[in-house]
């Protein structure tokens, strides 16, 4: 169902709101979404991968009966194609597939885990902040801006540093880094809903707050929230592996993939082809998770001017 | 409006193209700008090169996180020691590091001869003439107790209380000094004390014009002391080079100069050496030591006096007088499994001390691998498989820890093996050693089972003080509760006895305790693996953690790509 | 203009103070004791407690805070027990590093992806826009430490091109130009790629807006049309640009630390591994106000350019 231009008169407003008219409805939207990312090949592939990807991570034990985290020192640096290590073993004999597998849910944990509570709390305050404006709104901005004024890495870093190594020390730490963007986002996408010409029509109409919150206002701030959310994981991952690279976040023997780069790097010498892998894989996951997210904007791009 | 997206056809394609171009060159020309400077000779311009036996610009890269501060004593462990130390400053007596026949033992070099009073308390040394510091003023005994006072004296004007408390394991037996006259000074100690020789290795005498010029706290950026290289650059945290002395009492360095480089990555130092950034690597990723070999490095291993030797923490149950089970420990570990994952850059340990040290006992068998009799001792011990869970704390890094990932991931199989669990506890290097420095004991770290460590085991006599003793003198603490008087009592007299046949044998039996005791894991010892450019050359690698820069020259920069430009 | 900029100053103080606020609660949760770590191996106990004094450390947390702040406000950044320097001077020595390394950075990624961007807005839909699509696409997801890894494997330790560590510039300055390109590459990546997207979205939206039509209806000129879409379309790239300064200094640890660059990056890791509490405080303030600041500029060159949001503000 496409979008009709809003009505103009203010009695026009009020019948239509009563009638439900100009209110965005949730599921046919969803359904038309779905309809515009099914068009858009790269999307669907990028989905697809995004899917194999998890998949493979949380069926590890059905697709490798190797275990990840001990191996026998005497296999170690075996290439690719070895009998029984179809990717090989790292520097210390432990399988690399089962570590890749294994890694690979340490690393979407750690690249979803965050960028959901994060979203969570970052909509919630700025919505509110959004929506309310005034000095509540001004207060909860600044506090966000606050926290925004440390470059994301560096933020990550020194959170993950404070708080001791660890992945979940790690995941903490970029949660904290993702909720002011998200705040950002909501409360902008918010303040930009707010203005708008039915937003007001409402109002006049007599609607309460949390009416106009729940009808009106959330289900347009989350098509932003939920495009910009969805580029947030790629990039969790990446925080979240180079942390391990620089030893603040996983910790021995964890198998997680930048964890897994670090300490490939003194055998580049043996087996250059093991140390690209783990890299690799954060790169495709990456790229996936970025393609995907670049599609769904494009697929949820509407906007009721 | 088209929908399609083309551009209107007014905006001309004049001016993108203009636009273009521009861009385009300006992109062409600094790429071509970083190409050739990349052809100007990776290294910035080639260092000199030596020839006919002498010269050359020696460039090291130590595994230091940081330069060594030209303090005396420096710090950075004996990496401080070895670069900038023993370069820039002398001490009363030095080691013989010239060679590789023998660990080497204090020999005479800013004091030419002594004696020993009857009663064994004072030695009396005579000072070298003709010694200047860098700076032209003369070595005297003024400058000797000059410097005894800034290191031991709180109440001197010149005292440096961070260079007090980095020697002061050195100076527990200093009890006054005293000037004789310009060129004799004299020493006594608070008891009989045989090892005088070797702490005074380890006092190094700065120019007390520069002291008092500059004052402790400016001191770093103008160090200035009679050693056999002079220090002409220094920049903290990046670089440090020291030049050749031309007058130096022991005659000029071959050398012309040394340059420092701290990098604490060992990936990153093989690239260094690779890409001719550096001559001289320490400690190479044991992985990369084939490769460089067939490229033509040459590489450096040798025993030398340093293990890994971790400390049960003999406070609290259960290692508390349960001696089988800490043995159990011991013959759990596969030393050759862990030999194997270094590439063969350590090797077992049998006992603390390596096999051809001087305190090492042929009598004793010591431990090897032996899972049977490790799960027999286990039981005996007290504790059935699965029923011990045991916490080990260990550095995730820092230099002379050999490989502590791996080999403690190794240990943890080899403990599971014969049903212990250990949990690991990496920490920061500096966390472990203030461990050391407070103690198992305290209520913080009481949870540690077993401790990392990784002494000079055996560099000089008086380092087992550090580890061994029950009642450490200098009130410094027992950090692991280690109490065995038999290792007390023979530890002391040794110390006592200047015969150095009985006092080695004293040692010996003082091993033969700690050994049957099980007091520590007798893990690995080190191999002291270096790498070098084959345009290095006159190098000897000594029993020891210190080396000797007199006799290395640079010359002919060889093989490798150089098709650059 | 001038309303606008004392405006947005005053919003920007609580934010400092509130930065202050994090980066000294941060630093000062760390475990473990630096007072015994700085003295090494044979310290006696008088003379730890001694540092500690010295350190301030026995001190409760408010007043050590407000302690701080005093100094911090007087220019006095602290004194590192483990480098032996005042704060200020480390802080001094390797900023002009990462500057350097940054700006380098900045402008090869700013720059090169306007450039791309535009190239690619303008060729909208051809293989040229795709390849640079893809080519974007690919410097967003790579993980700068894992390309810092393989430049260095590649054109440092296998091929000899470039030197593997340092700037080259304690031998002399002809020498830093083969040692920042491979950090230069390495760090610019991800802002030459995220700038390339801005600007070819940007350039795309403007280009097929009204306003252009009409002003070639009003009889411009093309290069006064370009230089009207320039403005319009520039706006976006200059928020993402404030925001890649953040990122290139944020980043720069781990560039700086795989390429042993002596920068800020390289100086607050090294502090974060030896517990160098002084510094990392030093450090990230310093870092997080110069990202303050420079996105205050950047928000105050936006509002000249584009008088939409000079509106909104009022």
């Amino acid at each position: 169902m496409t979008v009709e231009s809003p009505p103009r008169t203010v009695e026009a407003l009020r019948e239509a709101w009563y009638a439900q008219d100009i209110e965005v409805d949730a599921r046919p939207f969803w359904a038309e979404t779905w309809r515009r990312f099914r068009g858009n090949w790269v999307g669907v592939l990028s989905l697809a991968i995004l899917i194999l990807l998890a998949g493979s991570a949380v069926l590890a034990p059905l697709l490798t009966s190797q275990d990840p985290l001990v191996g026998q020192p005497i296999d170690r640096l075996r290439g690719l194609f070895s009998p029984g290590h179809p990717l090989g073993t790292d520097e210390m004999g432990r399988d690399m597939l089962a570590r890749l597998l294994y890694g690979g849910r340490m690393s979407l944990i750690a690249g979803f885990l965050p960028t959901l509570v994060a979203t969570l709390v970052g909509t919630l305050i700025g919505t509110w902040a959004g929506f309310v404006q005034g000095a509540v709104g001004t207060v909860l901005m600044r506090l966000m801006d606050m926290l925004y004024a440390f470059p994301a890495i560096l933020l990550a870093i020194a959170v993950s540093a404070a708080l001791g190594p660890g992945l979940t020390n790690a995941i903490v730490a970029v949660t904290i880094v993702f909720i002011p963007p998200v705040a950002r986002v909501a409360e902008q996408a918010t303040r930009s809903v707010v203005v708008q010409e039915y937003m007001e029509a409402a109002r006049l109409s007599g609607a309460g707050r949390f009416k106009l919150l729940r009808t009106q206002l959330l289900p347009n701030v989350l098509n932003d929230i939920v495009v910009y959310a969805s580029g947030l994981v790629g990039v969790a991952m990446v925080i979240a592996a180079s942390l391990s690279f620089l030893g603040l976040a996983s910790q021995p023997p964890t198998p997680e993939w930048g964890y897994m780069l670090e300490g490939l790097r003194g055998s580049i010498y043996l087996a250059p082809v093991l140390v690209v892998l783990p890299g690799i894989f954060i790169f495709v996951t990456s790229v996936a998770f970025n393609t995907f997210s670049d599609a769904l904007r494009e697929a949820m791009n509407t906007r009721l001017n | 409006m088209a929908g399609d997206g083309t551009l209107p056809p007014t905006l001309s394609r004049r001016t993108w193209t203009g636009f273009w171009k521009t861009a385009v060159l300006i992109t062409v020309l600094i790429t071509a700008a970083s190409l050739t400077s990349a052809c100007m000779s990776v290294a910035g311009g080639a260092p000199s090169s030596g020839k006919n036996g002498a010269g050359g610009t020696l460039r090291i890269a130590m595994s230091a996180g940081n330069i060594p501060f030209p303090t005396t004593p420096p710090d950075q462990g004996y990496e401080g020691y070895r670069f900038v130390g023993n370069n820039i400053y002398d001490g009363l007596t030095k080691y013989n590091l010239d060679q590789n026949a023998a660990i080497p033992t204090p020999q005479p070099a800013l004091a030419t001869s002594w004696t020993v009073s009857p009663d064994q308390l004072t030695w009396t040394f005579n000072l070298r003439r003709g010694v200047t510091f860098h700076d032209g003023t003369p070595f005297n005994a003024d400058a000797v107790i000059f410097q005894l006072n800034r290191e031991d004296d709180p109440h001197f004007k010149y005292y440096d209380t961070l260079a007090a408390a980095r020697l002061a394991t050195y100076l527990i037996f200093f009890k006054n000094w005293r000037k004789i006259d310009d060129y004799t000074v004299s020493i006594t100690t608070t008891q009989p004390y045989a090892w005088l020789l070797y702490d005074l290795a380890h006092v190094f005498f700065p120019s007390p014009t520069v002291v008092q010029t500059y004052g402790n706290a400016n001191y770093n950026q103008h160090a200035t002391g009679t050693g056999p290289f002079i220090m002409t650059k220094y920049i903290d945290g990046q670089v440090m080079e020291l030049t050749a002395n031309d007058h130096y009492w022991g005659g000029r360095p071959k050398l012309d100069k040394i340059v420092l480089y701290p990098q604490p990555v060992a990936a990153s130092r093989v690239a260094m050496l690779q890409s001719n950034g550096v001559d001289w690597a320490e400690v190479p990723s044991p992985d990369a030591i084939n490769q460089l070999r067939s490229q033509g490095y040459q590489i450096f291993m040798g025993e030398y006096p340093h293990g890994i030797m971790p400390r049960f923490n003999l406070f609290r149950a259960p290692f508390k007088g349960n001696v089988k089970l800490r043995q159990a420990l011991n013959f759990a570990l596969n030393r050759q499994g862990i030999t194997a994952l270094v590439n063969n850059v350590g090797y077992p340990a049998k006992q603390y001390v390596y096999p051809g040290h001087p305190n090492y006992d042929p009598a004793f068998p010591g431990y090897a691998y032996d899972p049977a009799k490790a799960k027999q001792l286990l039981a005996d011990a007290g504790y059935q498989p699965g029923q011990l869970h045991l916490k080990f704390a260990y550095p995730t890094g820092g230099s002379g820890n050999m490989f502590p990932d791996p080999m403690m991931q190794q240990l943890q199989a080899d403990f599971k093996a014969v049903g212990v669990d250990v949990e690991l506890m990496p920490m920061e290097w500096s966390t472990i050693v203030s461990i050391g420095l407070t103690g198992l004991d305290k209520p913080e770290w009481s949870n540690i089972d077993i401790l990392w460590s990784s002494p000079a085991a055996g560099q000089e006599p008086d380092g087992f003080m550090l580890n061994f003793l029950c009642q450490r003198p200098g009130g410094q603490p027992n950090a692991a509760g280690m109490c065995n008087p038999d290792v007390d009592r023979n530890y002391f007299a040794a110390s006592r006895e200047f015969d150095p046949r009985k006092s080695t044998g004293y040692l010996q039996k003082m091993m033969d305790a700690a050994l049957t005791d099980a007091d520590f894991l007798f893990w690995m010892h080190d191999l002291n693996l270096r790498v070098m450019s084959p345009s290095v050359h006159g190098f000897v690698q000594p029993k020891s953690w210190w080396v000797d820069f007199g006799k290395i020259w640079v010359g002919e920069q060889c093989c490798g790509s150089q098709s650059n430009g | 203009m001038l309303r606008i900029a004392i405006q947005r100053l005053v919003m920007a103080i609580p934010i400092l103070i509130g930065v202050t606020v994090i980066v000294f609660l941060l630093v000062n949760v760390l475990p473990g004791d630096p007072a015994a770590a700085i003295l090494g191996d044979n310290a006696t106990p008088a003379a730890r407690v001694q540092i500690a004094h010295q350190l301030g450390l026995d001190q409760p947390l408010a007043l050590r805070y407000l302690h701080w702040l005093g100094h911090i406000l007087s220019g006095n950044l602290g004194y590192s027990p483990y480098r032996q320097r005042p704060v200020a001077d480390l802080l001094t020595q390797a900023v002009g590093n990462t500057l350097a390394l940054a700006t380098a950075s900045a402008l090869v990624g700013l720059l090169g992806g306007v450039l791309l961007g535009f190239i690619a807005g303008r060729r909208r839909g051809t293989l040229t826009d795709r390849v640079i699509s893809i080519v974007g696409l690919s410097g967003l997801s790579i993980p700068s430490f894992f390309l810092a890894v393989v430049l260095l494997m590649i054109f440092s330790a296998n091929l000899r091109w470039f030197p593997a560590a340092g700037t080259g510039l304690d031998v002399s300055f002809v020498a830093f130009f083969p040692h920042v390109v491979l950090p230069l590459i390495a760090g610019s990546l991800t802002t030459l790629a995220i700038t390339t997207r801005v600007t070819r979205a940007s350039i795309v939206e403007t280009e097929g807006s009204d306003f252009v039509l009409t002003l070639q209806a009003k009889g411009l000129g093309s290069t006064q049309i370009s230089r009207h879409v320039l403005k319009n379309a520039i706006s976006p790239v200059l928020t993402t640009s404030g925001l890649q300064v953040g990122y290139l200094l944020g980043g720069s640890i781990l560039i700086e630390t795989i390429f042993s660059w002596p920068g800020i990056g390289m100086l607050v890791y090294n502090a974060i591994t030896t517990r160098d509490l002084i510094v990392v405080q030093g450090a990230t303030l310093v870092v997080a106000l110069t990202f303050v600041v420079v996105n205050l500029i950047v928000d105050l060159l936006q509002a000249t350019i584009d008088p939409r949001l000079r509106r909104a503000v009022q």
